[in-house]
């Protein structure tokens, strides 16, 4: 079976990078070492040296859990470009304290966590952000937004204290932020501490599956959840007061989306219905649905009720382990940038999909160009369907289907077996 | 449905009958290998509350007398369903020929009539109060009659092994009840050629009439949602764990109940005796190999971590030698087994960069992979991957049983007795000597309970 080809001039960067890289990324010179790749002759080649998403939390729960921050800066500094086995760890109490003493060493570690699962942390340099942030600015102009200071810039999030997340606000607050915008509501709190509390819920779960934790604890956690959605739901509150007062202004929304739909769930509450909001408004989004259920038309509803047209909505495909991002085009596909080397490849992400009429379904692997702190060779966790031949928009270059759907949650099926693991052990834990 | 060319047919068995047809194709478990069913009549797979069961009223012994008997038709070399069995089961199964046709060789051999009366007399204090009412007279003078009465039951097999489903059929036998079994698509055959022997032996004996073997995808709520009510049965029996199950334990509800063998691990303590002499330590390696690489570790029995109590030059001595006899052919056991999947691989790579906390032996070739870690990895361990963890003390190690902790294979044995009391607070339902984990003494009770106590309704009589 025929499977997706790479022009000799990628083949040759890609080649170049790794000679360049598996001197300074100890995981890749280890795994090429292992798997005998010196060059990059086929695509195939690459394949080995993808790391799969899951590489970034490779490290043992418990010695992030133990506070190992020693041990933590050497695993990071397994999978960085750039040393961090040296950056100093003394006074180190907890994981945000971990990323800001990286951070004031040059390494804008990026985490993230699922509400039950450990923390991935990949190392990102300077260049990196300027890269996601430009990406940004380039997609937004893209789709016709090109810098312009009329906006209410809301932010509809929760401050979280990452300062990824910062970045963007700030960049987006610069360039489209109107001068007298609806202020982002004063901190009642200071950001909260975000890492630290994403490794408590992890080491909370783990505590639970050992039995260790009591049941005080539980409670405890609960509380602080509670309270943490009680904040939320008043910054949401916050702007929807706001909103209803300037709603035939143009508004500028960077939230993910179960939050605007929790926010329109708030407007409507408070009598508000479509046709209302008549600002030309606008919204880009990052991440999923979180495995958050939203009814099928989620979308239409916040659209309609915010006044937002599908065009003034940056809407695109990419993961953390990406600079870049695929936004998506006005026939519903997602376009893979010159920047990103597409690959698909089968279900366990070991050989390339077979591709037929320029058309493959397998699992999505990234080369992203622009990585610079770390190896930009990745595996994700999604299953697409891709294809290699021209979109009917025009544009060109590979692209993603619309449907795109976490291996994770595609049913395991028919599976019985006696040979358990302890998650089957905890019950319904505390979302963040 | 159209079906494909190479899609193995699997017959039903429903109350006695088999029944043959192609007209419904699923995938197996592991391979996606295609097969294809007869329809499911949902209707015959009940008997109305209103009938008594087939077997109902035939005397224990009879049962046992057509146990024993099968028992002695289930040899491989003789028996033209197992060997048909063992043929399809190879297109579906992870494991190799040799491994699979050495659980296919005796799937009997337990069914002697020594082994099955005393297993009675274990759980029921003989089959008395199997065949009828026995009665008792309280401390006040009050009489009653007890009887363990036949329950209507479903099984939600695991495939494990032909002895497991010979088993799931001789409990379901002996407690006289109306049965379905749902058969795992890991392996939809062997239930029936074990049936389809029996019906050679006596085509129309009620047990067999009382006995349904059936497969449907798990979760498949337009039959679950209908065949799991308390008016068509009491009870579903789910051996082991996975989305079909959880699926299936939502139906559980007043007069429905579940009774779990829930998915498990193990793991095994080992002391400093092991490090006594050379030979010694060899031979504590071994038994841990061969506790470790049962099924290629894809068995609940199997230790995935193991915790001894040594310093860590000691430890590592004991890895290195644990790794190679990992890689060890066994009788239930590849010398070269699946590769470990992507996590244990990303996992174990995570820690390469952090020695001397963390080491690793073997690679990732099936042959054995030996993690030693100061504390449990937050993977789980599996196709032949041994986490070991150093402990000053053997109670150390009792900490990090759980509730999911099933079997936990101790050297030297002597050892148990001051560990049991401790790991069976943390949740542990068995304590054996390592290398013994798949052997066990008959009549015992199967996680924390006496299975067949469980499965049959004990009704009253009371004069009071």
């Amino acid at each position: 079976m025929p499977t997706a080809t790479v022009s000799r001039t990628v083949l040759d960067t890609l080649g170049a990078r790794l000679r360049e890289r598996r001197a300074m990324v100890p995981v890749l010179a280890q795994r090429a070492d292992a798997e005998g790749v010196t060059t990059i002759t086929q695509p195939q080649d690459m394949v080995p040296l993808l790391f799969p998403h899951t590489t970034y939390k490779s490290y043992p729960e418990s010695i992030l859990a133990k506070g190992r921050w020693d041990q933590m800066n050497r695993w990071l500094d397994s999978l960085s470009a750039y040393r961090v086995a040296d950056v100093d760890v003394t006074g180190i109490t907890d994981v945000d304290d971990w990323i800001e003493q990286l951070e004031a060493a040059g390494h804008l570690v990026s985490s993230s966590s699922g509400t039950s699962g450990k923390g991935s942390f990949l190392d990102k340099s300077r260049r990196d952000r300027r890269a996601s942030l430009d990406d940004l600015v380039r997609c937004l102009r893209d789709i016709g937004l090109a810098r312009d200071t009329r906006w209410h810039v809301i932010p509809v999030g929760p401050e979280t204290g990452v300062s990824h997340h910062a970045a963007v606000r700030d960049m987006l607050m610069a360039n489209y932020g109107r001068p007298d915008a609806i202020p982002v509501p004063a901190a009642a709190a200071p950001a909260t501490r975000h890492h630290a509390y994403m490794s408590r819920l992890a080491s909370m779960r783990r505590a639970m599956a050992e039995g260790t934790a009591s049941p005080d604890d539980v409670v405890a956690f609960e509380v602080e959840a509670a309270e943490r959605q009680r904040r939320t739901e008043g910054r949401l509150d916050y702007f929807a007061t706001r909103l209803l007062a300037h709603r035939d202004e143009d508004v500028f929304f960077n939230a993910t989306l179960p939050l605007l739909y929790r926010l329109c769930e708030i407007l409507r509450g408070r009598g508000a219905s479509p046709g209302d909001f008549t600002g030309a408004n606008a919204l880009t989004t990052g991440g999923g649905l979180k495995g958050i259920p939203l009814p099928d038309d989620y979308l239409d509803q916040i659209f309609r009720l915010l006044n937002i047209a599908p065009t003034r909505f940056l809407h695109y495909y990419s993961m953390q382990e990406l600079n870049v991002r695929m936004p998506k085009c006005p026939r519903g596909r997602y376009h893979v940038p010159r920047e990103l080397v597409l690959f698909v490849l089968d279900k366990d992400g070991e050989s390339l999909a077979p591709v037929s009429d320029d058309q493959t379904v397998g699992r999505a692997a990234f080369f992203d160009l622009t990585v610079d702190g770390r190896w930009g060779g990745t595996i994700s966790g999604d299953e697409v369907t891709a294809d290699f031949g021209a979109c009917p928009c025009g544009v060109e270059g590979p692209t993603i289907f619309d449907h795109i759907t976490r291996y994770s949650d595609l049913p395991d099926g028919d599976k019985i077996t006696c040979a358990g693991t302890m998650d089957a052990y905890v019950r319904g834990f505390i979302d963040a | 449905m159209t079906t494909t060319t190479t899609a193995i047919r699997v017959p039903h068995f429903v109350q006695g009958r088999l029944v043959w047809g192609e007209d419904v194709e699923y995938l197996s478990r592991d391979f996606g290998v295609p097969f294809v069913t007869p329809r499911l009549r949902l209707g015959e797979l009940v008997v109305p509350r209103s009938e008594p069961g087939p077997a109902y009223d035939v005397p224990v012994g009879e049962i046992v007398d057509f146990l024993v008997e099968t028992g002695k038709h289930l040899a491989l070399e003789t028996n033209e369903y197992l060997q048909e069995s063992l043929e399809m089961t190879l297109q579906v199964s992870a494991l190799p020929r040799r491994i699979i046709e050495n659980t296919f060789r005796r799937p009997g051999q337990f069914l002697t009539r020594d082994a099955i009366d005393y297993k009675l007399d274990r759980c029921f204090g003989g089959p008395a109060v199997l065949d009828g009412w026995v009665e008792h007279t309280d401390p006040n003078g009050s009489t009653s009659r007890v009887r363990a009465f036949p329950p209507r039951l479903v099984h939600m097999l695991a495939g494990n092994s032909p002895s497991s489903a010979m088993t799931s059929i001789a409990d379901a036998a002996l407690v006289k009840g109306v049965n379905v079994f749902k058969m795992p698509s890991a392996d939809p055959f062997t239930t029936v050629a074990v049936l389809r022997t029996m019906a050679d032996i006596a085509p129309d004996h009620p047990v067999l009439q009382s006995i349904s073997a059936v497969y449907w995808r798990g979760g498949d709520a337009a039959i679950e949602g209908v065949l799991y009510r308390s008016q068509f049965f009491d009870k579903l029996v789910a051996w082991g764990g996975g989305e079909a199950i959880t699926n299936a334990a939502k139906y559980v509800g007043p007069g429905f109940q579940l009774i779990a063998f829930d998915p498990k691990v193990s793991m095994a303590i080992v002391g400093r005796e092991a490090f006594a002499s050379d030979e010694s330590l060899a031979g504590v390696a071994e038994l841990a190999a061969s506790d470790a690489t049962i099924f290629n570790q894809d068995a609940c029995v199997a230790p995935r971590q193991i915790f001894v109590e040594g310093d860590e030059d000691q430890v590592d001595r004991f890895c290195a030698l644990l790794c190679e006899r990992l890689g060890v052919e066994r009788e239930f056991a590849s010398a070269v087994g699946p590769i470990p999947p992507g996590d244990v691989r990303e996992a174990v790579d995570g820690v390469r960069f952090l020695d001397p906390d963390y080491r690793v032996w073997g690679s990732y070739d099936g042959r054995g992979l030996v993690v030693r870690s100061p504390e449990p990895m937050d993977f789980h361990p599996t196709d032949k991957t041994v986490n070991v963890i150093p402990v000053a003390s053997m109670r150390d190690a009792v900490s990090f049983a759980t509730v999911a902790t099933q079997t936990v294979g101790v050297y030297p044995a002597s050892a148990k007795d001051a560990l049991r009391d401790g790991l069976a607070a943390a949740g542990v339902q068995r304590v054996v000597k390592l290398g013994s984990a798949l052997r066990s003494s008959l009549g015992n009770p199967h996680d924390a309970m006496y299975p067949l106590h469980r499965f049959v309704n004990w009704v009253v009589d009371d004069d009071a």
